[in-house]
């Protein structure tokens, strides 16, 4: 600072006007940008969901907002998992199930699938991974079709364990590891959804 | 400072990847593919020449004391606008980025271009400044990204839709079957090992450059003789 010696005092003042105007500025710009995208967030967010519900069920086979009929019930091993019931009018027609994965190499790691008021499974997906890249995502489904082997299979038809393991599911040489969590936590969702009201358990987000 | 001085220093003898080392958190973390890397690259291009332009701009009301403070301000404002307008317009490449967006923040090319250019110098160089060591940052982690993609899946520039939409779809290259990779590569020593590699052929060049430069000198003076 080259001019006059100045009052200290006056100094912490203008430094802490300085500071506050800073930072006034840059919450309105933070205020600006958030108002522009907000919408377009979540719109992105409503379709990317909607996208994803239409790859497990129809989108003409029901009519109501599932995420709004969402109970937490026990899901594989200790963790919870969130089921939403798809209906058309009023009578259920399946369940989109949110479910963790335990067994892996780094779980648990989140999966999503349809599942028919019958316990047939119409699509499995993989939500948010986190496998050792190489070891265990050949399972995503941007490398092969081995979630594939999960459409319209039940626990009344298809036993849930890889085939090393006596089960019916193919796995891919070299790393059992994955498949085979993904395999048993899925057959373990079904049994607990087979078993269960998912109306008589708690909302989500409770 | 000329402003091929500023383009030369940010891009190559003074490379904040190469030769200042800096940033080297997202650079590791960040570069298992091509895209990711040029995701990123991208954002921090823009958080460095705005936050460059803003400290530049408001360098003669700002308190030497409270400095600091003030460029953390604008530099994680900038970021939050950054991250909010990624996940609005490019949603996917949000997804896969993931908390590295908000760690621009921490990344310490920023505030060290604050401290040492932006704040003494006018907008226009600052602006230029940010721009030209965002690049020299982002081709960094452009070839590490290509590099480790290539030798570990095989490919180049997967996953481009995530960043243009669907013209970045053709541009996929599949040089060999994925199973053949090299796993190391796509692990955190792949980024290591890259980014050595990128480290020594910069400094072989140079030398190579110095040498024939020295070379040249030295026949001059022999001719005169």
């Amino acid at each position: 600072m080259t001019d006059t010696p100045e009052n200290p005092k006056m100094k912490y003042l203008k430094a802490g006007l300085t500071l506050s105007g800073v930072t006034l500025v840059c919450l309105c710009l933070i205020f600006a940008v958030s108002g522009i995208t907000g919408d377009v967030i979540a719109r992105g967010k409503i379709n990317a969901r909607n996208a994803r519900y239409a790859r497990l069920f129809d989108p003409a086979s029901f009519d109501n907002d599932p995420a709004l009929d969402c109970h937490v019930l026990p899901g594989p091993g200790n963790t919870l998992m969130e089921v939403m019931t798809v209906r058309k009018g009023s009578e259920p027609i399946g369940y989109i199930v949110n479910y963790s994965v335990t067994g892996g190499y780094s779980s648990p790691f989140t999966m999503i699938a349809g599942v028919r008021t019958d316990g047939t499974v119409t699509y499995a997906d993989i939500v948010q991974f986190n496998e050792t890249p190489g070891l265990g995502d050949k399972v995503l489904r941007a490398n092969g079709s081995f979630l594939d082997s999960f459409a319209g299979a039940s626990l009344s038809t298809r036993n849930f364990n890889v085939k090393k393991d006596g089960g019916d599911f193919d796995y891919y040489t070299g790393a059992t590891v994955t498949p085979r969590a993904v395999v048993r936590s899925t057959g373990s969702m079904l049994e607990k959804l087979k078993n269960a009201d998912p109306g008589t358990f708690p909302s989500c987000g409770q | 400072m000329t402003i091929t001085e500023i383009l030369k220093n940010g891009l190559w003898s003074k490379n904040p990847g190469l030769v200042q080392l800096l940033g080297l958190c997202p650079l590791l973390a960040v570069s298992a593919t091509a895209v990711n890397a040029l995701g990123l690259g991208i954002a921090t291009i823009m958080v460095l020449s705005v936050s460059n332009l803003l400290i530049s701009l408001t360098r003669r009301i700002i308190i030497h004391e409270i400095r600091i403070i003030i460029y953390v301000l604008i530099i994680a404002s900038i970021v939050t606008c950054v991250e909010l307008l990624m996940e609005a317009y490019t949603p996917e490449l949000y997804q896969a980025l993931g908390l590295y967006i908000s760690l621009i923040v921490t990344n310490c090319i920023i505030i060290a271009r604050a401290e040492t250019l932006a704040s003494r110098n006018s907008v226009f160089h600052s602006f230029l400044d940010g721009l030209a060591n965002g690049a020299g940052f982002s081709l960094v982690l452009l070839f590490i990204g290509m590099i480790r993609e290539l030798v570990g899946q095989g490919t180049v520039f997967a996953g481009m839709e995530q960043l243009i939409g669907d013209l970045g779809t053709n541009l996929k290259t599949q040089v060999f079957r994925s199973d053949d990779g090299l796993l190391i590569a796509i692990l955190p020593p792949g980024a290591f090992i890259s980014l050595g590699l990128l480290v020594a052929g910069k400094n072989f060049l140079d030398s190579r450059y110095r040498k024939k430069r020295l070379d040249k000198r030295e026949a001059e003076i022999t001719s005169v003789e």
